[in-house]
């Protein structure tokens, strides 16, 4: 009794950080960043953990003041913009500890693609991954899904189309990859690409759903009204992405989505924020994870439209509209 | 000011004495009702939803006298722990090992066995037994981040995992896997023939762990509750959802 009294103290001293970090957010004020930060704060408990909140308008030279006054051991990068910021500081190595920074990002676009040259920058992926979104519709489809038709900019996307096409290979789905920029890459071009590839047939094979890029490229303005969404409304077939509002009714665009699980996220982010801070492993050996949790949409109107073969019990795991 | 209602009094006084009498009344059998009625927390991580458990629970005659409520995820679970008055949990059977307060006293069982073993399964053929040091292995959150990654080491003997990641529900450990965030991952068996239904692809068995009981129900000592012996008699079709079949009295 007391041997295993004294064991669990001793497990419940190993249980508190070695050492107490100092470890900056550096990120916006929204909702979504906010459920992120308050469960990364919390499971860093044990850890100081300060923020700097960027407007739009912030500068560079905001970040580094901050950095400069508050000196943590790692910053938390929001958003695109703050890992740029991170990026310029330690290119331009002002002082010696925006050298030794370290730091991890989450909630920015294409993370793998620019943190590919960085050093000392690990991340998880903001982008529900081909592979959730593609095995989550198909949970909830009684019809089994061969071909997927997946347009991309394989000048940006290439080595990330190519692991989703491996991973979904292992589930017997094949993403069919259409680079848009084949024939030139403004956005009329990749448009005229867009239209004359979306169709229920590509090379022969038949189409059982369509996935949507995230990007804005590709979903330009003009793209989006003209071709995506006229071809969504023509089509037989459904049109699933990582979008959330893009399966609502006010969009009514997508059949299916999946997204982002935020509270989870802050769970997964703070987990490798501490596997740097708790067992020193550098943040360049840990590199970008796929983000895990998602949360997934169906839009029940287009389902129907589309007389699609529900597996009913499954419609508990998903937010329905109706 | 004076409470007593008057032969001679308005109306008024005398509803408005009967009005608050009245309260008093209903405040207080409300508030015995509420004493009466234990809590049990439910959280144990497999692919059967929360509201399928509860609605379970709630179903057998064994728990007229509890409030049910059944979690997906850890941390809803703790947090009920935190701001409920929760007299018994339904925990896998490491949550007795770390936290003091809650004392087993059933244990639950399946087939007639009261432990299993969990099974390490990686998609790999070359991730196996021999490179357990170099690979990350992901498991569910089921006792909280840190205890969970202690109970990791417990069960892989004489073997160390390079990292641990955790999700919090069962259905986000498969993917964990297959997007290679990991190359190992932990699963009971019940689980893991769950979600090889629900995939293609096909895990392969790398090494089983060391011997850990089914859940248990557990008493939260410092809330005192009652009612506790009429969840010896929960019924094995209530039991089904969690995967057992059967209850038998811990020896304490």
């Amino acid at each position: 009794m007391m041997r295993r009294f004294l064991g669990l103290m001793v497990l419940s001293a190993l249980s508190s950080p070695a050492y107490s970090a100092k470890v900056m957010l550096v990120r916006f004020q929204s909702d979504d960043m906010n459920t992120v930060a308050e469960v990364v704060k919390k499971d860093l408990k044990g850890h100081e953990v300060t923020e700097f909140i960027m407007k739009k308008e912030t500068e560079y030279a905001e970040f580094f003041d901050a950095f400069k006054q508050q000196k943590p051991q790692l910053l938390a990068l929001f958003d695109n913009k703050a890992v740029n910021f991170m990026k310029k500081m330690q290119a331009e190595k002002a002082i010696p500890e925006a050298e030794k920074a370290q730091a991890a990002a989450t909630m920015a676009l294409n993370l793998r693609y620019v943190l590919k040259d960085a050093q000392n920058i690990c991340g998880i992926a903001y982008e529900v991954p081909a592979f959730t979104t593609v095995t989550r519709f198909r949970a909830l489809n009684k019809k089994p899904l061969q071909h997927i038709l997946a347009p991309y900019r394989k000048s940006e996307f290439e080595a990330s189309f190519l692991e989703a096409k491996q991973q979904l290979d292992k589930e017997n789905i094949k993403l069919l990859g259409v680079d848009v920029e084949k024939n030139g890459s403004n956005p009329e071009d990749i448009n005229k690409m867009v239209a004359s590839v979306l169709g229920d047939q590509y090379e022969g094979k038949k189409i059982d759903a369509i996935l949507i890029p995230s990007d804005n490229l590709i979903l330009n303005k003009e793209g989006f009204v003209n071709v995506w969404l006229a071809k969504a409304r023509e089509l037989k077939i459904p049109f699933i992405c990582n979008i959330d509002k893009f399966a609502s009714k006010e969009f009514d665009f997508c059949t299916f989505a999946a997204y982002p699980d935020f509270s989870d996220l802050g769970h997964q982010f703070a987990e490798q924020i501490g596997e740097i801070l708790n067992n020193n492993t550098p943040a360049s050996e840990l590199g970008v994870d796929y983000i895990v949790a998602a949360k997934a949409s169906l839009n029940m109107v287009r389902s129907k439209a589309l007389q699609l073969p529900l597996n009913e019990e499954k419609l508990e795991t998903v937010k329905v509209i109706e | 000011m004076n409470n007593s209602p008057t032969l001679h009094g308005s109306s008024l006084d005398l509803s408005g004495w009967l009005s608050r009498s009245l309260l008093v009344l209903g405040l207080t059998f409300s508030a015995s009702l509420a004493r009466a009625e234990e809590k049990i927390a439910i959280f144990f991580p497999s692919v059967a939803q929360p509201k399928d458990i509860q609605k379970s629970f709630e179903g057998d005659p064994s728990t007229k006298n509890f409030k049910v409520m059944a979690f997906g995820n850890f941390e809803d679970f703790q947090t009920a722990m935190t701001n409920e008055d929760v007299g018994f949990v339904v925990v896998p059977s490491s949550y007795t090992k770390y936290y003091q307060d809650v004392t087993p006293i059933y244990q639950l069982t399946s087939d007639g066995k009261t432990s299993f073993r969990f099974l390490v399964v990686s998609l790999a053929p070359e991730w196996n037994q021999d490179k357990i040091s170099e690979g990350t292995a992901g498991v569910v959150n089921m006792i909280g981040r840190e205890k969970t990654k202690f109970l990791v080491e417990e069960l892989i003997e004489n073997k160390k995992f390079k990292r641990i990641k955790q999700v919090s529900k069962i259905s986000d450990l498969y993917p964990l896997l297959a997007l290679g965030n990991a190359q190992y991952a932990i699963f009971s068996p019940q689980d893991l023939e769950a979600v090889k239904a629900e995939f293609t692809s096909k895990p392969i068995q790398v090494v089983k762990t060391i011997e850990i009981s089914y859940p248990v129900i557990g008493v939260v000592k410092s809330k005192k509750p009652k009612h506790g012996e009429d969840l010896a008699k929960l019924k094995a079709a209530t039991l089904k959802v969690l995967g057992m079949d059967g209850i038998k009295a811990v020896a304490n």
